[in-house]
Parts: C-alpha cells; structure tokens; sequence
C-alpha cells in the first residue's frame, strides 16, 4: 500500500503549522513560538502544549505564589481573576513517531538516536558556509544528497547495520514518493497523517522550523522521509502505526486552569497600574505652542525613556510610530545586497539602493578600501581552514591575537575606540544618501520609487503617525539600532519592525521623500501642506548607549544648523538620563552608578553578557495621542504609537495600527513571555555556552536541535526574572464602536482577543472612560480603587523587595527604588 | 638575598592562582575578583622570575639536594604564557559568567589548573612532574564538569577515562625509576646520561624505553590525539571561558612533557613512532573533522587536535623550539577564537562567493602567487636565516610557511574585485608578518636555547616526510572535493564524498555521547 505522494505532501506542509515560526539569528526578529495554536483559546494551548512536548506556558505556583506575597499580585486583582472563566479541552493528540511508541513500550532511546542522526544532516544540510567543507550535492535537496550519501555514511551501519545501505538505495529518489512508500510500509492511515508529521516535528523543532523558513515544502518532506526511513531501519518491519496504542502524557487541565488565574491577576494588575497612570494624577501643562522640533520615534519600547526625558528638556514633540516608517522596502546598503526593511508580516515592495554622494574617484576608493578588507578577512579565514594552512598561520597570527585578546579583556572600553580608530582609519565613511528615484540600475534589476509611489508612500507615512498639519521646522526621523560585541544574538536588540535590523536606513529613506520638492507638491495636492520652512532629519537612536546619531548630515540645509545643533544637545542630555535611568537595572553595574563609561564599557565589550535589556519588561502597547502618556515615567515598558481619533473617523488609520504594530507588538511580547516561562523549551539557553551553527542559530554545548528563542540572559540574570512575563495589553483611545467594527472586519485580531492572546482596553479619559474587551466580545467598564491599590503597596513595603526586578512602585521615590535595586544586585 | 627573594616568588607563581580559586568557592564575593587578584599576583611574579632566568639566576626549590623546580627559561617563558593566559580568562569570566550559579567553580578549577600547569612546566624532578600531571588532569575533569549538566559530566567523564591512561602511566614510569635509579632530574644534561645508561627496570624492560613510552601515552592523551580525541570537541559542553583555559594551557601539557623527556624518547624507536602516528593522525583527523563541522566551537576544537598533532610531530623530530613557539602562538590564537566565538557571524563570513575560474586566469593566478609566496618566503629567509630551518624536518617545517603564504596570497588575489596599489600594500604587508613572525621565533628560540635538549631522534626524517605526506593527503582531498562540489561525474567525487562522510561521522558528537534532551537536562 502506497499513499499518495501529493496528500503526503501537503499534509506535511500543513501539520508544519504547527512549529514556531523563527528566523536566521543574524535577522532575528520576535515571533510567537505558539502561533500554530493560536486558533485555540490561550489556556487550551497551554494545556495542549504541556501534553504533547510538556512546555510550560504559564509560571509555576511558586513563582505566583512569590508575586502574591510580594504584592506584585494583589488580592483585588487575584479576585477579579478569578471571577473569569478558563476552560481547558480535553482533546489530545495520541500519536507519537514510531519510535516513541517503541521506546515507550520498552524502555529504549531509539527516537534519541533518530533525532542525533537527522540533526546531524540538518545541520549540515542548512550551513550557511561555517563548515569549510560543506555537505556534497547539496544542490540536489536534502533528501537528494542523504539518499546519495547516506548508503555510504559510516555511521549508518552502527545504527542499523549493513543490510541498511540496499534499503536506503532501495528507496525513491524523490522525498515525497519516498516517504509515501515508507508511510504505506508502516501504515500510517491518511486520517492520521497530520498528527504523525506533527509528532515528527516535535522531534527537533528548531531544525524543523529552520527547514519550513525556505517556504519550499521539499524540505520538510526531506525532513519526514528521512526520519521515517531511519525508524523504519531500526525498527521491526512488523511493527505498524495502526497497532500502536495512543499514548497520553497527563495534562491537568484543572491546573492549567488554576494558572490561567494567577496569570490573570499579574496582568490585570499591571493593567490597573497602567491605566490609572493615564488616566490620573496631574496633567503635563500642554500649552498652545509651537514645538521647536517634533521626532518621531519607533514604538519599540525602549524609545519611550528618550522621548520623556527629551520633552523634558525642551519644547519638542514627539511621535510613536513603527521604526520602518511604513515603507514596504528592501534597502541595499552601498555595499550589501538587497535586504527586506520592514516587517516580516509585510511584502517589500521595492529595492532602495544606497549610493555614494561623492565624486566618483573618491567613491572608487572607498570601494576599493572596502574590497581589500573584505579580501583580508577572506584571506585570514582560508588561511584558518584551509588544509596544512592553519599551521604556520596560528604561529603568526597568536602574537597578534594574543596581546589583543588581553587588551578587549583588561580595557574593553579602549579596545573598542581602537577597533573603531582602525575601521575609520581603514575603511573611512563616505557621504551617501538614499537613491529614492526610479531606476534601472548597473547593478541590476529596477530600484527605487515611481514619483507615484514616492507620494502614496510619503503620505501613508504622514497620515499613519498622525503628522499631517502643524509641522516643526525641524522634524526629525528617528530609527534605532543597537550596538553589542561578540553577540551572536544582536539582530535581538535591533528594529523589530524592520525585520531585525537598524532602522536608520528607513529614516534616511522617508527624509528623503518628505524633503523632496515633487514629494511635496504631491502631498499639497493630497491636502498635507508641508510649509518649505520645514526640514525632515534622518536620525538613529542607539539603544545601547542611549546616543542619538544624526544622519546625511552633509544633505541638511544650513538655514537649519542652529536649531539641529540644539536638538542635538538636548538628545544628548536626554540620551545621558535615559543610560543613567537604564544603567540601575543593568547587572554588574553596582559599584558604576551614574559611571558614563559603564554604558559605553558594555556596548563595546566582548565579555558582556548583558549589553542592555533589549525589550524585557515589556508589557503594553498604547495607541493614543502623547497627551495621554506624557510626563509619567512608563519604565520603558510600553510600546507607543500616535493616533489621533478624531482624524480618523472611519477607522483607517486605526486598522492598519491594529493589523501592523499591534501584531508586531503582540509577536514581541509572546517571544518574550514563552522565553521566560519555559526557558528550556522557547528559550535559546545560556549566552557562555552558546556555539553559533551555520551561520543561522546556535546549539547550547555541542550539538542537537537548533535552539529557538532568545537567551536567558534576556530574560533573566543569576536565576531571577527581569522579564516580566504578561500578555500584551493593548489600550486604544479610540470610541469602542469603531474597535468592535474593526475588530470584526478583521479576524486575525479577532482570534487573538477572543482566545486570550491580547488584552485590550479601549475609551478615553473622557466620560464614557476605560472599558475592556472580553472575550466573548463584550466590554467590562474599568473603575479604579485607589484605596485597595494603596493597601497593596503598604503589603509590598513590609515584605521586602520583589523577587523580580521591577521598579512597579509608583509611589516610592527615586532614591527608594535605587535602593530597592541595590539590594537586590547585591543579593546576589 | 636574591635567591630567597626568588625563591619567595616561585613560591607566590605556583601557589597564588590555586590558592585563590579556592577561596572564590568559599568567600561571601563570588565574584571571582578574589581568583583574578591572586592570577595577577602570580603571573606578575613569573614575569620576574623570566627576567630573572634571562640572567641565568633560575629560581629553585630542592629537597635532600634534589632539584624538585626550577625555572629555567623554557620554564619561566610558559610560566609567564600559562599564568597570563588564564589571567586574562578569568577576567573575561567575570564579567562573562557573572550570571553562572556556578561560576565559582570555575575559577576554583582554572585557578587549579593553572597552578598545576605552572608546576608542570617547572617540574625538574619526575615525581614533582608526575604530581602536576595528575593535578591538571583532575583540575580539568572538574573544570569541565562545571554545573554538572548532563552533557557537561559526559565530557569531564570522557577527559577522566583519556587522562587515566597517561594518569597511570606517567606515576607507573616514576614508580619504576624511583626504583631503579632513585632520582630523575628532568634538564637536558641529566636526561641524557639517563638516556645513554642501559639501565633495566628489574633487569627486564629498559627504563628508558618505560619513560619514553610513558611520555608518548601522556601526551597523546593530554593532547587529544587519536586514539584519544574525543573528550576535547565534547568538552565545548562547558562554558566559552572553560574552553579557552582549556585550549590556551592545558593541552599544551602534552608538549611540555615530550620536550622534557626528549632525550630518553629520542633513543626509543617505538615511543617516537608512537608519537609520530598519533601526531600525523590527528593532523589528518583534525583538519578534515573541523573542515566539516558547521558549528564554531567544535570546529575550532578539532582544529587544536591537529594543531596539537602538528606540535607534538615537531617535538618527535627535534624541533623543539618551533614547538615550544607553536604552543604558545597556538594558545593566545586559540583562545582568542573561543573567547570571540560570538562574533562568528560578525565578519567571519562576511564574503565568501569566489567565482570559478577559467583555465587561462588560473595560469596567471599560479603565477602571480608563486611569485608573491617566492618573494616572500625568500625575504624572510634571507633576513632572518633562521637556524630552526636545518635538516629535513627543518625544510618540512619551512614547507608549512610557504603553503601559508601561497594560501593567503592566492585568496588574496582571486577575492579581489579590481587590482589596485593596495595589492602592493597587502604583499608588502605578508612579508612584513612572515618575516615579522620568523624573526621573533628565532629571537626567542634563541633565548630559550640553553633549556632545551640537544637531541637528535631517530626517525626524525621519516617522522617530518610523514607529516608532509598527510598534509599532501589533506591538500589533496580538500582540492578534489571543492573541484567536485556540486559535480557528481567527476573523477575523484566518489573518494572524496566517502572521505567527507567519514569526517563528518568521526566529528559527529553523537557518535560519543547522546546528547541530552532539554527534558533530561531539567532537574
């Protein structure tokens, strides 16, 4: 009996749903590693997950038990949790691989085995050029080149002995009528084909996930095949899939259910803090004025210091948008290749090129300079790798590495002006700027934008962040990036909107059309005068070293020198608070308290395991006008995004908010809740023994599956939390019929709020006030109990610091919560 | 006076870095300042007592007149090497495992390790030596171990079975001197006359050849050679700074005792042979393992197999000095990559898509290059003239830096987009380095001459044509199998296919451990 290798196909395309979608790590960017089950409501999934792989997906009793009694969970809130209702299914999957059915039965590893064996070619198979001898016939797909290789492998005769080489032989040459024939020989029935798969994947996730990337089913079914003949060659021939009896791993719903409600009480409780943040306390005094400047920064969280403590420095706007600018683009650097720079939920739709603004024999010899430096590292790597090279090569280059080694180790923060001397010295930046114009270049393919497409983009950016009247003379376009050494997980720290890099290029892009003339005519026609007084400065906010860079410096009119000379001062003061504020909640920093040097020590030291915290803490994205958020210290865990409502009467702006950043937001806040409560299952293990392999992810040690995730050192430090791990609250201010219209009409959003993925608030401070969206599509009025709250705090003070780190205590003054923290660095 | 103030700080060099280790497992600070503060203390005291030897005023402990240590300067120049290697790893650690529960053990094991390496390189008596070796071997299983993670006791379990073998060996070779002949002085001048006497372990077995085959097992199995190679790429299950302690010092242990007992393996065909077989397998092995492997800490240590093979070929065919040299270069060079395995993806890859050549271009390409590796290889030569370049096992060596610089080279030329002045700039610069690094090798090699023995082993010839035979070996299978990428009809794909499978099945670390599963590994 043979199935069809077309429904085979697709079955293993479809149960691949299933596996976390994740990203070569040096474009890492933030998804929901349970997004295949996102269909489910929150607590089912958990509840599914711990029975099929025994993920966590909750905290522990204990560590709920210790929020409660540190007061991290109040009492008011455990109530109100627990008045809602979570109910768990009771559906499980009763299929595992043969192989678990086997070992099951009588005790053995023999999945183990199968799992070392494919992780070995999947490892060699995805190696993006670490291994100087990379796996042959590569180009005939994995299972053309473990078909062609594998009859030979020495290793395959240990497993399965010699009679295995003619069975391998004897398969198909093509993955999908192999694994036909193998599902047929083991009887696998078509009803149950996608639990088989599925159970296959959960194997080796991380090479799975890796595998489905290519978005070419080939892989995938590489991936099955293989494993199936590999179960198929150590196990009897008699044993088939239709005499298996299901096997079950005990799930308790019930306590699942129980933690459903601890989880709930954090989360409502920081949503009443939040929420009583917005919506009391003194009002900034936002008098009728013109701002000197207005910035738009990314929403990303860490934005949200720099912007308070730069309104606070002078008379300046500034505007929450999502770091790519919402532009649909691939950047070529000047000397890279095209790359996507927005979100990976978004289609690039064009290629902007970056070119030199220099006359040409200057940009020749920088190119040149760039050439030969690339030639030296190629030469350094071949002389590693190459055979009979290495020899003399480490005689060599040890006296050079030696003493170097020594100076990043004793005065990292000189080494890194060192290297930076040397970079300059060598390859010195030229003035660029960004090719907006539509061309058919050299280089081949088309890039840039038609003048069509320059003014749509130019004006969906402007109606987006709410930036269509009232402009500064001086407005400036902020992207971020992040700046760490010896990091393979850097991409982390970088733009998640612009797929997980810096999001400087994406300024210089929108600069560039919102200051050019025809843009701008465009625009007037579209009704968004842009007074010629006014210029758009490209920006990139490091978020290591909380220092602001200006961009195209050489583009900038002088006519605006002066008033970007004191903006630029007052970033750099902001930038200097915002490290100081950052610096107390940064590990190994006790003895360096307001110590300048430290922040900049870390971003240049290759010995750091914690450059900066990246997006940890992060718990709530609001969409509203600054106005709401304005003057009150958010900790920088609160992603922010302008929205005006009342430019925005039929719910345009607000759609696209909630269908880009909202999902964005959401993707953040899993990748970082699944990493913290199951570190060794979403998380990507610890940094000092992490081993970059193929150039696209890292093993913990020596080998095995791909791990997928961020590190525990972005999430947690010397065994305590740092992350705080909730569901992203969303708070809209916006009338709630417009949410319900649009939540409606969209039903990716749909199913997130109605099966508890996201939390959302929406009303205004007004009279009809704050209101939740229950799940069943039903808004619960929000009403604040200061005196309950007051209690919970006074409990907090008398127990002693949180375990977690968390400044949470609004009402404790800064030196307190210096102390708090203090404390708690030394506890350690 | 001086003698004591010497003595005093050899006391400080060997103590201090064990001393506060184990103090860091203890003290309220875990930090691992303590552990720092002591390495610094120590290593500063070698630094002295290399000045020290330089002026022929070696620092000495004896007892009853035996010269258990002494710094000569073969000694003094590890020691320095050794003491600030792990310096700077501590270092590193600080701020690096300042997250790690058990951080603590690892400076109370590096600052052992470090310890007993120092004592090893300034052991002058075999039973001193003999303690060290054990000592190192003990303090790395427990460096290895760390956090006692499942995949971290399978390494420091499989360094503890490879050690136990050179363990035995080495206190059986002591046993058996002691009782022949009583005292072993490890110098030159003793080890000689040990070597010229005929003496017979209970009138049996020559106890030359006992101490000689002792020297070969211990080295092979400090310096993960085959048989003995796998404890090394499994030890990457310990953290990156464990690594680096690892690859900078402790494995060079291997060398130091082949140096020492040089003069008794000289004489003995069998130990030399064994050494050599072991050497030139691991050169093979290591090279091709690491070739294969995709990710970077395994490969870069199956990279130190061959390296260490390498070493320990040059040490059976006479040349210690470039040995000596190899270790320490080797060590700072490796521990640099383990500590900077991280920024693999930084620029390690940063281009590597070389188009094909046509037949025409590769002409003018081996020209060009052979010219360049020519110029090169002929500057160094003839400003510095160094002496390390006599007899076969010399030219051999000399074979090595020419294929170093003729790969440079010719990467070099075919990574180029367009030829410019900076090619001049760039040759100009390989023969700065060649002749740069030539020229320190003989400059030191000179002044560790009078601590090194004047040996001329038997099968030193034959032992530098094996060792350029495997590297043919290797040069060849890697040229045939990039010929062969992608192209299954030609000639030599089948050979080169099987020889990549077996690379890849020898470096498959499952091949040794099974590696624990994320729920195995929960506690």
């Amino acid at each position: 009996m043979t199935a069809n290798p077309f429904t085979v196909r697709a079955q293993a395309l479809v149960a691949s749903v299933a596996l976390p979608q994740t990203f070569p790590i040096g474009t890492f960017v933030a998804t929901n590693p349970m997004h295949g089950l996102e269909h489910r409501r929150f607590e089912d999934a958990a509840r599914l997950a711990a029975a099929t792989t025994g993920a966590r997906s909750y905290l522990t009793e204990d560590d709920y038990e210790s929020l409660r009694s540190s007061g991290r969970i109040t009492e008011r809130a455990l109530r109100a949790a627990s008045e809602r209702e979570f109910r768990t299914g009771t559906d499980a999957p009763t299929r595992g691989t043969l192989t678990e059915h086997f070992d099951q039965a009588h005790g053995t590893a023999l999945a183990a085995r199968v799992d070392d064996v494919v992780a070995k070619w999947c490892a060699a198979y995805l190696d993006e050029g670490q291994a100087a001898w990379p796996l042959p016939h590569r180009d005939l797909g994995l299972f053309g080149a473990w078909h062609a290789l594998a009859p030979r492998d020495p290793g395959l005769v240990s497993l399965a002995g010699r009679i295995a080489r003619r069975r391998i032989k004897d398969l198909p040459e093509n993955g999908a009528q192999a694994l036909s024939v193998l599902v047929g020989r083991r009887q696998i029935q078509e009803p149950d084909l996608g639990d088989y798969f599925r159970a296959a994947y959960r194997r080796l996730p991380g090479w799975a996930s890796a595998l489905a990337r290519s978005g070419n089913s080939d892989d995938l079914v590489a991936y099955l095949a293989i494993r199936l003949a590999l179960e198929d060659l150590v196990l009897d021939p008699a044993i088939l899939a239709t005499d298996q009896t299901p096997v079950t791993r005990s799930a308790d719903g019930a306590r699942i259910e129980r933690l459903a409600v601890w989880q709930e009480a954090l989360e409502l409780g920081y949503r009443d803090q939040l929420l009583r943040a917005i919506s009391s306390g003194p009002r900034p005094a936002t008098p009728a004025r013109p701002a000197d400047a207005q910035a738009v920064f990314c929403i990303d969280v860490r934005s949200e210091g720099l912007r308070r403590h730069l309104e606070a420095c002078g008379r300046y706007d500034t505007i929450g948008f999502a770091g790519f600018f919402g532009l649909p683009i691939e950047v070529a650097a000047l000397e890279g290749n095209a790359v996507p720079s927005c979100p990976v939920i978004v289609e690039p739709r064009a290629t902007i090129r970056e070119v030199p603004d220099v006359d040409p024999s200057t940009a020749t010899g920088a190119h040149d300079r760039h050439d030969a430096v690339d030639a030296v590292w190629a030469a350094s790597r071949s002389a590693k790798t190459a055979p009979a090279a290495p020899f003399a090569f480490a005689e060599a280059a040890g006296w050079l590495l030696g003493p170097l080694a020594a100076l990043r180790t004793f005065a990292p923060h000189a080494a890194a002006r060192l290297t930076a001397a040397a970079r300059n010295a060598t390859e010195p930046a030229i003035p660029t700027r960004m090719h907006i114009d539509h061309s058919s270049d050299p280089h081949g393919g088309r890039s840039g934008l038609t003048s069509r497409e320059q003014v749509s983009m130019a004006h969906a950016a402007l109606t987006t962040m709410s930036l269509t009247s009232d402009f500064a003379p001086l407005v400036l376009l902020c992207g971020h990036r992040s700046s760490t050494t010896n990091n393979p997980f850097a991409a982390a720290l970088d733009c998640g909107a612009c797929a997980g890099k810096p999001g400087g290029p994406n300024a210089r892009v929108l600069a560039e059309l919102l200051n050019n003339p025809h843009v701008r005519e465009g625009l007037a026609d579209a009704g968004h005068t842009i007074p010629t007084s006014t210029w758009f400065v490209a920006a990139e906010h490091d978020t290591t070293t909380d220092t602001v860079r200006v961009l195209d410096r050489h583009l900038i009119p002088p006519s605006h020198a002066e008033r970007l000379a004191r903006l630029e001062a007052d970033l750099e003061l902001a930038g200097r608070r915002c490290a100081s504020e950052r610096q107390r909640t940064l590990p190994g920093s006790e003895k360096q308290h307001g110590a300048p040097g430290d922040i900049d020590r870390r971003s240049g030291d290759w010995a750091e395991p914690v450059p900066e915290w990246g997006l940890a803490r992060n718990a709530a994205v609001v969409v509203g006008p600054r106005a709401l958020t304005a003057g009150r210290d958010l900790e920088r865990r609160v992603f922010l995004h302008s929205y005006e409502p009342d430019q925005d009467p039929d719910g345009t702006v607000l759609g696209a908010i909630l269908t880009g950043p909202l999902l964005v937001g959401h993707w953040i806040s899993s990748q970082y809740y699944f990493s913290t409560v199951d570190p060794d299952r979403h998380g990507a293990g610890t940094k000092p023994l992490h081993n970059v392999v193929g150039g696209i992810g890292v093993y913990e040690g020596v080998g095995g599956d791909l791990r997928t995730g961020l590190p525990l050192e972005s999430v947690s430090f010397a065994g305590r939390r740092v992350h705080e791990p909730m569901r992203l609250l969303a708070v809209v201010e916006a009338p709630r019929e417009r949410l319900e219209r649009l939540v409606e009409a969209n039903s990716a959003v749909a199913q997130l709020l109605h099966n508890g993925w996201i939390r959302l608030v929406a009303g205004s401070n007004g009279p009809d006030g704050w209101a939740e969206y229950r799940r069943d599509g039903t808004w619960e009025r929000w009403h604040d109990d200061e005196t309950d709250s007051r209690a919970a705090t006074d409990t907090a003070a008398t127990l002693g610091p949180a375990p977690i780190l968390t400044l949470h205590h609004t009402s404790v003054d800064a030196a307190d919560i210096t102390q708090h923290t203090e404390t708690m660095m030394e506890d350690r | 006076m001086l003698r004591t103030v010497l003595d005093l700080l050899l006391l400080v060099t060997l103590s201090a870095p064990a001393l506060g280790g184990l103090a860091t497992l203890r003290s309220a600070d875990r930090s691992g300042r303590l552990a720092v503060t002591s390495t610094a203390l120590a290593s500063g005291s070698a630094l002295v007592l290399t000045v020290a030897a330089g002026f022929d005023r070696s620092a000495s402990w004896s007892f009853d007149d035996r010269l258990l240590i002494q710094v000569d300067r073969l000694g003094a120049l590890l020691l320095v090497f050794v003491l600030t290697s792990t310096l700077v790893v501590q270092t590193f650690a600080t701020r690096s495992l300042r997250g790690d529960a058990a951080r603590s053990r690892f400076f109370a094991a590096s600052g052992c390790a470090a310890t007993a390496t120092a004592t090893l390189v300034v052991a002058a008596d075999l039973w001193t030596m003999a303690a060290a070796w054990v000592l190192v071997s003990v303090s790395t299983a427990l460096l290895l171990r760390h956090d006692g993670r499942p995949s971290a006791a399978a390494a420091s379990r499989r360094a503890t079975q490879a050690f136990l073998v050179g363990d035995v060996a080495v206190l059986l070779a002591a046993v058996a001197a002691s009782t022949t002949v009583g005292t072993v002085t490890l110098r030159p001048e003793a080890m000689s006359g040990l070597a010229g006497s005929g003496d017979r372990v209970f009138g049996l077995v020559s106890l030359t050849g006992v101490l000689a085959v002792a020297a070969a097992l211990a080295a092979i199995s400090r310096c993960a050679l085959p048989p003995a190679q796998t404890w090394l790429p499994m030890s990457v299950a310990a953290p990156t700074p464990s690594s680096a302690v690892l690859h900078a010092g402790i494995v060079n242990g291997g060398g130091v005792i082949l140096i020492r007992f040089a003069p008794v393996i000289g004489v003995s065909w069998f130990a030399t042979g064994l050494v050599l077989v072991a050497g030139c397998a691991g050169v093979l092995m290591g090279s091709a393992v690491a070739r294969t492997r995709a990710d970077v800490k395994t490969s870069l240590a199956w990279s130190t197999v061959s390296q260490m093979g390498f070493m320990v070929v040059q040490c059976a065919t006479g040349l210690f000095g470039p040995a000596l040299l190899h270790m320490v270069a080797h060590g700072m060079y490796k521990s640099n990559l383990f500590l900077g395995s991280g920024s693999v993806l930084e620029h390690g890859l940063r281009r590597r898509d070389m188009a094909p050549m046509r037949s025409v271009d590769m002409v003018g390409h081996a020209v060009v290059v052979a010219a360049v590796t020519a110029a090169t290889v002929g500057a160094s030569w003839a400003l510095v003239r160094p002496t390390s370049f006599e007899g076969v096992a010399g030219l051999v060596f000399l074979g090595f830096v020419t294929v170093t610089v003729a790969q440079v080279a010719s990467t070099w030329l075919r990574s180029r987009q367009e030829r410019s002045a900076l090619d001049l700039v760039a040759f100009g610069a390989l023969v700065v380095a060649t002749t740069g690094s030539i020229a320190l090798a003989a400059v030191l090699k000179h002044w560790i001459a009078p601590s090194l023995p004047e040996v001329e082993p038997v099968l030193a010839s034959i032992g530098a044509a094996a060792l350029a035979t495997t590297a043919l070996v290797g040069w060849c299978v890697a040229g045939l199998s990039n010929r062969a990428a992608g192209d299954p009809r030609r000639t030599g794909t089948r050979a080169t296919n099987r020889a990549y499978l077996w690379a890849a099945h020898l470096g498959d670390p499952a091949r040794v451990a099974p590696i624990p599963r994320p729920s195995e590994v929960r506690t």
